[in-house]
């Protein structure tokens, strides 16, 4: 599922404390970011202040309650135009 | 008087002619940044909240303010987060409660927690652009050494609250789910610390006097380990205690007598394990590094008295109580009366005579610092009879031990 780039970046990575598992983050540049580990956090908050950096970047979750938490900082199937993706 | 605002501006100037430290300023009740935007203030708000889990702000149980004050007076808080980053938050009150919030950083207190941030982000495969914002961040964040930092965050808490406070003031929030970023990459090469730290060592070696410049290098960029642990006196206690040793050794090899080096070492650890502050150890620190490096200093320049003497002179001034001719003789294999004759031919004084003088010496700063009768001072100097003591004494300095100890006092 996209990023939705009108999301609150604050409270995305909070909400991703609570998730269960590895969320990852795909730009399509190709940078993947595991945002469950402190260096990848700090560089997308760096990241961040720029939004076209991070622009069309996708979360994949091993979980799928974990969508659920991040749902609110997602672009739905049909805002995205793709089918969501659980990696397991 | 000048406003918190004023002060802040003189501040961040007089600060900014040595470091380009950022400050940011919060709202304490929504934490929205007051301060000019920046694209600091939002990396500095991710960074805040890194190790801290689900909570926005630095305390692993969210925002409660009540538990950062001291006798009802906030202080500055001293937080780091696993990428070795430190930065000092000061609370500022308005009518008792918090108003606004200033975060003094973020500052790295070591080159190799700069370094092995920018070594982990070699290893991975980012687009330039990232990179790019990445690299310069990091770039800008200043290597300080941990001391001025503090000594920053005390002129900082000055300036909003015009209460003057010491190191040990500091608080230190420890970070929740500290992981050591060395497990998600190559290990961290402090080879460069290495060697100004054996640069120092070697100032220690050669009795060099300028070793202040080597010191204060080894400040401003020497790795010190975590600045968080649970109990970070103890933990600066540590490391003051590695460096006295390393410094004792460093003396050894420089010529210094093997047993004044470790009696000398022993006295420091004593004072370092009996010290109750931050400041109080850089102190200590301060004075083991002089006083080996000019022990050192004397060995290579005074020329009129033999190692041998010089060794016997040293060892009574650690410890007049604990030498004898005897002793002394014994240690360097001759007769008491051959080195009574060569201890008086190189310094003028007898054995005994010497030995009283440094006894002396020593009931002067008992009567100045401690509360002890004549009679306890008498027995810690090895005198058996206190009148005699009083008698000596008097002959050295020309007042009795009370009259001193008043005098000093009424001088206080």
């Amino acid at each position: 599922m996209l990023l939705n780039p009108n999301a609150n970046y604050f409270d995305f990575l909070e909400q991703i404390s609570n998730c269960n598992g590895t969320v990852l983050l795909q730009t399509p540049q190709g940078d993947i970011l595991n945002l469950r580990s402190e260096l990848c956090r700090f560089i997308f908050a760096c990241a961040a202040t720029n939004k076209t950096l991070l622009s069309g970047a996708e979360i994949q979750c091993d979980f799928q309650e974990d969508y659920l938490l991040l749902t609110p900082f997602l672009l739905d199937d049909r805002q995205s135009g793709r089918r969501e993706t659980c990696a397991q | 008087m000048h406003s918190s605002s004023q002060k802040l501006t003189t501040f961040q100037n007089l600060v900014s002619c040595v470091h380009n430290i950022q400050l940011t300023t919060f709202d304490a009740q929504t934490f929205e940044p007051l301060t000019d935007a920046t694209d600091g203030a939002p990396i500095l708000y991710f960074l805040l909240s890194l190790d801290n889990g689900a909570s926005p702000w630095w305390t692993p149980e969210g925002t409660n303010f009540d538990r950062l004050q001291t006798d009802g007076h906030f202080r500055p808080i001293v937080c780091t987060n696993s990428l070795g980053m430190v930065w000092i938050s000061e609370i500022e009150p308005f009518q008792g409660k918090p108003y606004r919030i200033h975060v003094f950083g973020p500052v790295f207190v070591s080159d190799v927690s700069m370094q092995s941030v920018l070594t982990n982000l070699q290893g991975r495969n980012l687009s330039a652009g990232i990179r790019e914002r990445v690299v310069a961040y990091i770039n800008d964040i200043p290597v300080v050494s941990t001391i001025r930092f503090y000594e920053y965050g005390l002129m900082l808490h000055w300036c909003l609250t015009d209460e003057k406070i010491s190191i040990s003031d500091l608080m230190y929030v420890e970070a929740g789910n500290q992981r050591n970023i060395a497990s998600e990459g190559p290990s961290l090469n402090s080879h460069g610390t290495y060697f100004v730290e054996q640069k120092m060592l070697q100032a220690v070696r050669e009795g060099n006097l300028q070793y202040e410049k080597q010191l204060n290098h080894l400040a401003s960029t020497g790795y010190t380990g975590q600045i968080i642990a649970k109990d970070h006196l103890r933990h600066v206690k540590n490391y003051v205690i590695i460096h006295t040793a390393l410094c004792c050794r460093a003396a050894v090899e420089g010529g210094l007598d093997i047993e004044v080096a470790y009696t000398l070492s022993d006295q420091y650890l004593e004072s370092i394990e009996a010290a109750d502050g931050i400041s109080s150890l850089h102190e200590i620190s301060k004075a083991m590094v002089r006083d080996y490096v000019e022990r050192v200093h004397r060995l290579h320049t005074d020329s009129c008295i033999s190692p041998k003497i010089r060794t016997a002179c040293e060892l009574i001034d650690l410890d007049p109580q604990r030498h004898t001719i005897h002793s002394l003789a014994q240690r360097y294999g001759c007769s008491d009366y051959y080195f009574s004759r060569i201890f008086k031919k190189e310094t003028g004084y007898t054995v005994q005579a010497y030995i009283l003088k440094k006894k002396m010496e020593q009931a002067k700063q008992l009567l100045y610092t401690e509360d002890c009768s004549i009679a306890e001072i008498s027995e810690i100097l090895g005198i058996e009879s206190p009148s005699y003591f009083s008698s000596c004494f008097r002959k050295a300095t020309g007042v009795t031990p009370l009259q001193y100890r008043n005098h000093r006092q009424k001088d206080q």
